[in-house]
């Protein structure tokens, strides 16, 4: 008899990145590596699964700008040519380490691989990926949850309430537009919650949202099941607290699986130890070097010395993990169900990219985990929070207390020293898109493409990318470029609006740029 | 672009402006890490001893994770988990970590590649001629304030009431109450010498609401408001006391009704402790910033290297003992309210 629930959720994200105006552009490879090394071999995992008849359940956030990026032709042809040369690289690699054998069957390993992403982008889904997720959400087995716009950090944005609601409305109506159907919840931008952001969620007819632990324990009332239950909010919308207990077992350094030293080490890439000239054509075109995805070594222990990858031993380890992890949410099950006397729900989120990009094996776990969890046991079900809802209308109903899922759990990532000067612009934009939708309620053919341009600019600063970037001290560049892109843009066409001396030309240039949410229509910022 | 540090460095404080020095940050933390380590590894031994009858191997899945070689070009590293505590601040730090690796490609485009960028955009312009004041919350001790005041406006404010008056930021706690300018808990004065910059306030606990007022006070000690913060609410860092407890049934369609009411009692509390765990339900019960070890004051340091010690400042107004009677300290009513 199941005893309770476990509920999946990998929350899939990447910021709006697309420069039309660069042949190569480096971050745009944070997409292209993210789809062949998470999302197809994700729809693998998923295929294979349904294939299988094996009943399993997944929450997925899909975000707006990753969907965006992933439905963008540019972006579309520019993949394309990115696993092109993947797969000329991989077969340069099959011919060189054609005398190396501890090297050779994984060259061979890659270029199969390489030519299964492109089969699977490029015949199987049409160059379109989304459209494999939506058949898994329409065969019931994926629940795709949108976010808001582009992942803002909405607790930093409360400053202009309007600024909140049209992240929310955007992230529900692009959903919905895209999908077809509209979304029953939303991951809020780095799990960030502030006392009354419910109400907006409600307001846009979402039902639940996620908080981290901390945001659920310290609620104005003391939940009762603590995070093996969601709460409702006074507005009826539903909020899932994270278990610590799953989370550290892939994450930790006692029981965290992706650090085991037969795992395939995602540091050292052909793309820096080949020679210069064989791997030029595969690295920035500038010649600055570049991880290709090409990886030959496991992590091997605390050393500069690593041993050559193992497939075979890392697919078995992945199995075992995936044993070890079953068998500790049955143990957990059982022993909340007999604390509670109903059955607990446990709300499992982690970073898409985690599986994948960063645990390289981290689909394959996935795949072993829910085949055992259809197959040796009965104690936990996989569950996706609409459907505990469904089955469990009634709960507690209390606010969640603020929070994040950012270290330290409030909001200090995204806002300290290294980024406290993106909050004066980001503010005074919200300000004055407000101001400009309230002077036009309506707006002939030229204005109305520059407002709603001002809106697309400012839904792009908002990104929390952008400050969580400049905080790690790392890509600072880019990230500070961005917003004050963004700023200079929004800022041009306010005062060509104000002035009467609205540059068309200019306004061209930025659709084409930032091209993000055609349908954007700026009188969602009006508040009259 | 003028820089927060910047700012912040040519500004002073009247007030107590606590600095702290960068010994302080680390030792603490790695203390509480060092008494929490073993008492944590024997729960999660437990927990994983089982697995042996699953898993064929479990030792290995209890490996303390190898830390990677980096390779040349790139600032990122692998998760390194130096401990093998079970704490949030575990998770909360991995998230990030994680997080950081989707944009880890080996390299990154610089500075001097924008160049090429046929549509140059021109640096922000720090100011936008508008008289504000914002306060925006960090976490249940931290909040940031920044603020404009138009030249205009402040000569504007020192002809009408005085060249000696002083620029001031003047905050108030207003938790619970709804805030008409009088009725405060208590409020502080900060001078500050900028008629635009930024500032860290440290408030003593979280759980309260803030609102702040960039203004002047006048020879004559009447504060003239230029402008007026939005109120924020520091996130609450403990968990409540007990009360009632609110069942709400939702259907489908959203139709909501409050089922049931109850009382909170101790089994209620038995079951948090069993289910959260005995060690995490102490750190819970205790709340602060001790859940997140490593989320102490001293961790912050780094980052916020200005800021205003509101608990070391003495309060300039206290609320009366019998609630709701006039406020004595208050704001002189001839006061220019925004």
């Amino acid at each position: 008899m199941d005893k309770g629930y476990l509920s999946l959720v990998l929350h899939a994200h990447l910021p709006y990145v697309r420069h039309p105006e660069y042949e190569f552009f480096l971050e745009e490879e944070w997409l292209y590596e993210a789809i062949t090394e998470t999302y197809i071999p994700l729809i693998n995992v998923f295929d294979s699964l349904v294939n299988d008849g094996i009943d399993f359940r997944i929450t997925m956030t899909l975000t707006p700008t990753l969907v965006s990026m992933l439905h963008d032709p540019m972006l579309q042809d520019r993949y394309l040519r990115h696993i092109n040369l993947l797969i000329e690289l991989a077969y340069k690699e099959v011919e060189r380490t054609k005398y190396q054998p501890e090297f050779h069957h994984l060259a061979i390993m890659y270029r199969d691989m390489f030519l299964n992403c492109r089969y699977v982008f490029e015949e199987k889904y049409n160059k379109n990926l989304i459209t494999a997720f939506k058949k898994f959400a329409q065969l019931g087995k994926l629940e795709i949850v949108t976010c808001t716009a582009t992942h803002a950090f909405l607790p930093l944005l409360q400053q202009n309430e309007q600024a909140v609601k049209a992240q929310v409305y955007m992230g529900v109506k692009y959903y919905t537009d895209v999908f077809g159907f509209a979304p029953k919840g939303i991951w809020l931008g780095e799990c960030a919650y502030y006392p009354g952001l419910d109400r907006i969620l409600a307001d846009n007819g979402l039902k639940f949202f996620f908080v981290d632990t901390h945001g659920l324990i310290y609620a104005d009332s003391r939940p009762k099941y603590g995070v093996y239950a969601p709460i409702y909010c006074p507005s009826g919308v539903a909020a899932f607290g994270r278990d610590p207990e799953s989370s550290h077992q892939v994450w930790s350094a006692e029981t965290g699986y992706p650090g085991d030293t037969v795992y395939r080490d995602f540091y050292r890439d052909a793309g820096f130890d080949l020679d210069f000239n064989y791997i030029a054509p595969y690295i920035h075109p500038d010649g600055i070097r570049k991880m290709t995805g090409v990886k030959y070594h496991s992590i091997t222990g605390k050393t500069s010395h690593k041993n050559p990858y193992n497939p075979h031993a890392a697919y078995e380890k992945a199995g075992d993990h995936a044993a070890n992890f079953m068998f500790n949410r049955e143990k957990q099950v059982e022993h909340l169900f007999s604390a509670m006397h109903k059955k607990p729900i446990i709300v499992a989120p982690y970073d898409a990219e985690l599986y994948g990009h960063w645990w390289f094996e981290g689909p394959m776990f996935l795949n072993h985990l829910f085949r055992k969890l259809a197959t040796l046991q009965n104690t936990v079900k996989t569950i996706t929070p609409w459907e505990y809802l469904k089955e469990n209308p009634k709960n507690q109903m209390a606010t969640p207390a603020g929070s994040s899922w950012g270290n330290k759990g409030y909001y200090e990532v995204w806002l300290n020293g290294t980024n406290d000067w993106i909050y004066s612009h980001l503010h005074m934009m919200a300000d004055r898109m407000v101001e400009l939708a309230n002077s036009y309620s309506e707006a002939d053919v030229n204005l109305t493409r520059a407002l709603n341009q001002a809106a697309r600019e400012l839904l792009l600063a908002q990104s929390s990318d952008w400050p969580f970037i400049m905080n790690s001290g790392t890509m600072v560049e880019y990230a500070c470029k961005r917003v004050k892109d963004h700023v200079y843009r929004f800022n041009k066409i306010y005062d060509g609006i104000k002035n009467y001396r609205l540059d068309m030309d200019f306004v061209g240039k930025c659709e084409e740029r930032d091209n993000i949410f055609p349908h954007v229509d700026y009188r969602i910022y009006r508040t009259v | 672009m003028v820089t927060k540090k910047a700012v912040a460095k040519k500004k002073t404080v009247k007030k107590t402006a606590t600095k702290k020095t960068a010994p302080k940050k680390t030792a603490p933390k790695k203390k509480a890490s060092a008494t929490k380590k073993t008492k944590v590894k024997k729960v999660v031994e437990k927990k994983t001893k089982p697995v042996a009858k699953v898993a064929a191997k479990p030792k290995t899945v209890a490996k303390p994770k190898a830390s990677a070689k980096i390779k040349k070009g790139t600032k990122a590293k692998r998760l390194t988990f130096t401990t093998d505590l079970f704490t949030q601040q575990e998770l909360l730090n991995a998230n990030e970590e994680m997080t950081l690796t989707k944009y880890d490609i080996g390299a990154h485009t610089t500075y001097a590649e924008y160049a090429y960028d046929p549509m140059q955009t021109e640096e922000p312009s720090p100011v936008y001629y508008i008289d504000r004041m914002v306060i925006l919350p960090i976490d249940p001790m931290f909040a940031f304030m920044y603020w404009e005041v138009k030249e205009d406006t402040l000569n504007h404010f020192f002809q009408t009431h005085g060249y000696d008056s002083k620029l001031t930021l003047r905050v108030y706690d207003v938790t619970n109450i709804n805030f008409d300018g009088y009725n405060a808990h208590e409020w502080w004065d900060i001078e500050v010498f900028n008629r635009v910059g930024t500032w860290y306030l440290k408030h003593y606990k979280g759980d309260r609401s803030l609102i702040v007022d960039v203004g002047i006070v006048s020879t004559d000690g009447n504060y003239h408001i230029i402008s007026r913060s939005k109120s924020i609410y520091f996130p609450r860092d403990h968990m409540v006391a007990p009360g009632k407890i609110l069942w709400m049934l939702v259907d489908e369609f959203g139709n909501k009704v409050i089922s049931e009411i109850e009382d909170y009692t101790d089994e209620d509390l038995r079951l948090l402790r069993k289910i959260l765990g005995e060690d995490r339900f102490k750190l819970f019960v205790k709340g602060g910033l001790d859940v997140f070890l490593g989320g102490s004051i001293w961790g912050r340091l780094p980052v916020i290297e200005n800021f205003i010690d509101l608990s070391k400042m003495p309060s300039s107004g206290k609320l009366p003992s019998s609630p709701g009677s006039s406020w004595p300290s208050s704001p002189a009513p001839g006061g220019k309210r925004g």
